[in-house]
């Protein structure tokens, strides 16, 4: 037997969104056991970032749609994940972000992001997500709004209040904002 | 893209197969019950169990062998057993788990058995060792019926202090079955 499962990669302007890999692992546990990650699941120790780095590759085989990882074409680095979330203690479906320090700034984020709902919306079925966010998270919600995303409700995740907003709906009849990479 | 490759392999009574989505369940009243789960890092809640089943599938592509469920000829699911070795783990090890509804049947040494065999024939694995709880004698017995043997004990990154029971190596192996 044998479980086949997809995880496209996709392209913008300034970077490739493409499937998790162990190579990205030192970043993440770096990442994880910083400040900036208590506001998206963190902190995690060494397994624990491992740990996130596999489930995010379980989701793809789960659920058919998962967190992307992001190279930067320029430098070639990792800086960051993008994508969608849907496991257990999530309301529905949420598309989330988080950006490597050191590549904060640049609208690297919102370029992802942005490339990640297009996609979700004519690829995948989810279209009109949600995203969550911690209050203390004022880039997040600067993201979102830029990214058009409207405040809904409170929200409540694994236990910690967050702020619920909602993405509008993609037309999909529109064309497509980023083109599929193939053969890889 | 990615092409899973999970083998199926079969014992006497026993089918042992890769992860899917139908076992998530089985997993999570697994983790909810401390009793039962202590010895395995547990309890967990549904968020944690389905993420810790979906690192299972993980772990598969990350490093081409894992965990496989292991399912009577009728399809009840009674476990998973397989061969782990997320970071920080010292070595790779062989672990398993029965599910309540199947202990004391000797399905755990039945496909340990297989996976050991499996492991060192064609993943190609020198020797291989299981990490065990102070106390899990229910563990420790299964351990010694495979013929290994207590080793050291070691400080695991993420829950303590556990033993590490050291398995016969292939050359071992088949000159114990001679």
């Amino acid at each position: 037997m044998s479980t086949t499962f997809t995880i496209p990669s996709i392209e913008t302007e300034r970077l490739i969104l493409r499937a998790p890999e162990m190579g990205d692992l030192p970043a993440v546990t770096a990442f994880f056991a910083t400040e900036r990650s208590h506001m998206v699941g963190g902190p995690r120790d060494e397994l624990g970032s491992w740990s996130s780095l596999a489930n995010r590759l379980g989701h793809w085989a789960l659920k058919a749609y998962g967190m992307w990882h992001l190279t930067e074409k320029a430098s070639g680095t990792f800086v960051g994940w993008v994508g969608m979330i849907d496991v257990p203690g999530w309301d529905e479906p949420e598309l989330g972000w988080t950006l490597m320090e050191e590549a904060e700034g640049k609208g690297l984020a919102f370029e992802a992001a942005l490339a990640a709902r297009d996609y979700a919306a004519r690829h995948q079925g989810l279209n009109g997500v949600i995203s969550y966010i911690a209050h203390a998270n004022v880039r997040s919600r600067a993201l979102a709004e830029r990214l058009g995303a409207a405040y809904e409700r409170e929200g409540e995740l694994l236990g910690k209040h967050a702020q619920i907003w909602r993405h509008p709906v993609i037309d999909v009849k529109t064309p497509a904002l980023t083109t599929e990479r193939t053969g890889q | 893209m990615i092409d899973l490759q999970i083998p199926t392999l079969r014992t006497e009574r026993l089918i042992l197969r890769g992860p899917e989505a139908r076992d998530f369940e089985s997993f999570a009243a697994f983790f909810a019950d401390k009793d039962h789960s202590w010895g395995f890092g547990g309890p967990l809640d549904r968020n944690g169990a389905w993420r810790w089943f979906a690192s299972m599938i993980g772990h598969w592509v990350l490093h081409g062998y894992g965990f496989w469920i292991a399912e009577t000829h009728d399809g009840d699911v009674v476990g998973f057993v397989g061969i782990w070795g997320p970071e920080g783990w010292p070595e790779p090890e062989l672990g398993w788990v029965m599910f309540a509804n199947a202990q004391g049947k000797g399905y755990a040494f039945e496909a340990a058995t297989e996976i050991r065999r499996y492991a060192y024939e064609v993943l190609g694995f020198e020797t291989l060792s299981s990490n065990i709880f102070p106390g899990n004698e229910r563990s420790v017995a299964l351990a010694e019926r495979l013929g290994a043997h207590y080793e050291r004990s070691f400080e695991n990154v993420s829950h303590g202090t556990e033993w590490v029971y050291r398995h016969p190596n292939p050359d071992q192996l088949s000159e114990a079955q001679k």
